[in-house]
């Protein structure tokens, strides 16, 4: 694993007030209030050629905790989430603003944006599931292995116990155990999707990132990948785009609202629906636009 | 009981079928066509061709003369124009569709390429003689030939290239990016293996094309009556077409009939060209599974 331009940048970067505890261990019961900052996103704006698309956003994402982004169509909550992983860097005439600080270990952050930070670097410990399930089409031992290949794991025993385990824990075990040389886009949408995300498990990701995950899914492959997603609370920090209100109440520790590019608000769960600051904000939750 | 149709529905239908039966005809027409050239030139030739015809060399007398060296040499020159076309050709649409920026230069760089596929062939002999033959003094020799055809062909590859990379989803990409895949990663484990088939396709039209083609090496000086096998790149050398042309230019009756056995051996070898072709696309496809 390359991390030295990683580690560079991220000297650069020191802010005692975003230091970090160890890393939480377990499920936390969902109303414990102060878990370490994670993530800090610092006066984000972005721009898609000429089109301001996100101003002057920060936030803070908690370690280990799930942070639902909602917001009407085209509010720039997706936008947003592919800045943690640098995703608009694939495409011409994108710009960022600002600083996404990440805390790396327990005495230094980096700027994910930061032009000296390999977007690979981030992407190694960034994790991402789409919108739509993206599977290779390949084996579906391959797909969860792929990660791993490419960051150099050659020991096939290693291989494959951590493709094992990232699939124990996407709940894409029982029912694809015996045929795992099965091409993955064999698979029913549901278990695709669940496999994309043992996909980015295998990578054990610092943060992972989810694009409304379950859309294009029926209700209870949703449930399947909702689930999946709460057990991962506590361990992997994760922050889900959604565009179903009902989803972000269930599965979240703390929502934040944006609306045309910006930061409305960003508290608890359960604030924001049943008591939010915003008039904005309780216009959105109770589905008065949007 | 039915419905008694109004007569819009009528004339609908007569027009449905009117269209089928004109379509049924054209291909008609064609298949026509090309059964009768093809019969023609069978039972022309093939009571010509034997194992004598086909291992002697050219000879005066119409009896004893054979392709020998003709299909010796457009399997030789063939084995160049792919060595150079297929690696570079490929290699420039990769370049063009997934590294390259879009802008003035590569889109001039584009047009370019589209007029390239138009000229001429004979237009390419001209410019072999002068800067091959002449300039780099490599002779009227298979080397000259290889590269010339090379070149004709190169569009072909790069535009087959880039159709089919094209057509791989967006998303595929992304995926392979999101887990921290390079570029150049991405391009090989993804992007590449799964447009094999189209690919292909083109490498196939492009080296059929160049095996008939006659003109440009008419141009460069290619022999109509060696007497031995070409052993190295800067050897002389004839082509089956050229054989086939000189032949056919001659006054004797008895020489038509080889011309005729000519066709037939360069249709075959073109036929069966486009079927390893057809069997390595359906391979490539059947691994890949959208």
């Amino acid at each position: 694993m390359s991390t030295l331009p990683f580690e560079k940048a991220s000297a650069l970067v020191k802010d005692p007030t975003t230091s970090p505890a160890p890393l939480a261990k377990g499920p936390a019961p969902r109303a414990q209030p102060a878990r370490p900052v994670k993530a800090r996103v610092e006066k984000l704006s972005f721009w898609y050629g000429e089109g301001l698309a996100l101003r002057d956003v920060s936030l803070d994402i908690h370690q280990g905790e799930i942070l639902a982004l909602i917001g009407p169509s085209g509010c720039g909550k997706t936008t947003l989430l592919r800045c943690f992983n640098r995703m608009h860097d694939l495409y011409p005439g994108l710009r960022y603003e600002g600083r996404i600080e990440m805390a790396v270990k327990d005495d230094f952050n980096v700027d994910l944006l930061d032009a000296d930070v390999d977007p690979i670097d981030v992407r190694l410990r960034v994790g991402m599931v789409f919108q739509k399930p993206n599977p290779f089409p390949k084996s579906i031992f391959e797909n969860v292995a792929y990660g791993l290949r490419i960051r150099g794991i050659r020991n096939a025993t290693e291989v494959r116990d951590r493709v094992e385990a990232a699939r124990r824990r996407a709940a894409v075990w029982d029912e694809v155990a015996n045929r795992l040389d099965t091409v993955a886009t064999r698979l029913s949408g549901g278990q695709q999707q669940r496999l994309c995300i043992a996909r980015a498990l295998a990578m054990e990701p610092e943060i992972l990132l989810f694009d409304e995950p379950t859309s294009a899914l029926d209700p209870i492959s949703t449930a399947k990948v909702e689930e999946l997603m709460v057990s991962l609370r506590g361990e992997t920090t994760t922050i889900v785009v959604t565009h179903n209100m009902a989803q972000a109440r269930r599965i979240s520790d703390r929502t934040g609202f944006l609306y045309m590019g910006e930061l409305i608000e960003c508290d608890r769960t359960a604030r924001v629906f049943d008591s939010a600051s915003h008039e904005l904000t309780r216009q959105y939750v109770s589905g008065r636009f949007g | 009981m039915s419905f008694e149709s109004t007569l819009t529905v009528r004339v609908r239908r007569w027009r449905d079928r009117a269209f089928l039966a004109l379509s049924l005809l054209c291909l008609a027409l064609s298949l026509v066509a090309l059964a009768a050239l093809v019969g023609d030139l069978a039972s022309n030739g093939l009571p010509r061709i034997d194992r004598a015809f086909l291992t002697s060399f050219p000879s005066r007398f119409a009896s004893e003369a054979g392709l020998l060296a003709a299909w010796v040499g457009s399997l030789f020159v063939i084995l160049v124009t792919a060595a150079l076309a297929i690696p570079i050709g490929i290699a420039a649409g990769v370049y063009l569709e997934e590294d390259a920026p879009k802008n003035l230069w590569t889109n001039s760089l584009e047009v370019a390429m589209a007029n390239l596929a138009g000229v001429p062939s004979i237009v390419f002999g001209l410019m072999a003689l002068g800067l091959f033959v002449y300039r780099f003094g490599l002779g009227q020799s298979v080397l000259t030939a290889g590269l010339t055809l090379g070149l004709l062909v190169l569009p072909i590859v790069v535009v087959a290239t880039r159709e089919s990379l094209r057509a791989i989803p967006g998303y595929i990409r992304e995926a392979s990016f999101a887990v921290g895949g390079s570029k150049w990663q991405t391009i090989r484990h993804h992007v590449l293996p799964y447009s094999t088939g189209g690919i292909l396709t083109g490498v196939i039209v492009a080296v059929s094309r160049a095996l008939g083609e006659t003109a440009p090496l008419v141009t460069v000086g290619a022999l109509t009556f060696i007497t031995f096998l070409p052993t190295s790149v800067m050897d002389p050398f004839t082509v089956l077409p050229i054989q086939m042309f000189n032949w056919v230019s001659r006054p004797q009756e008895d020489f038509h009939a080889n011309a005729a056995a000519a066709g037939v051996l360069l249709l075959l070898l073109t036929l069966s060209l486009n079927g390893v072709a057809l069997c390595l696309r359906y391979r490539s496809r059947k691994r890949v599974h959208w």
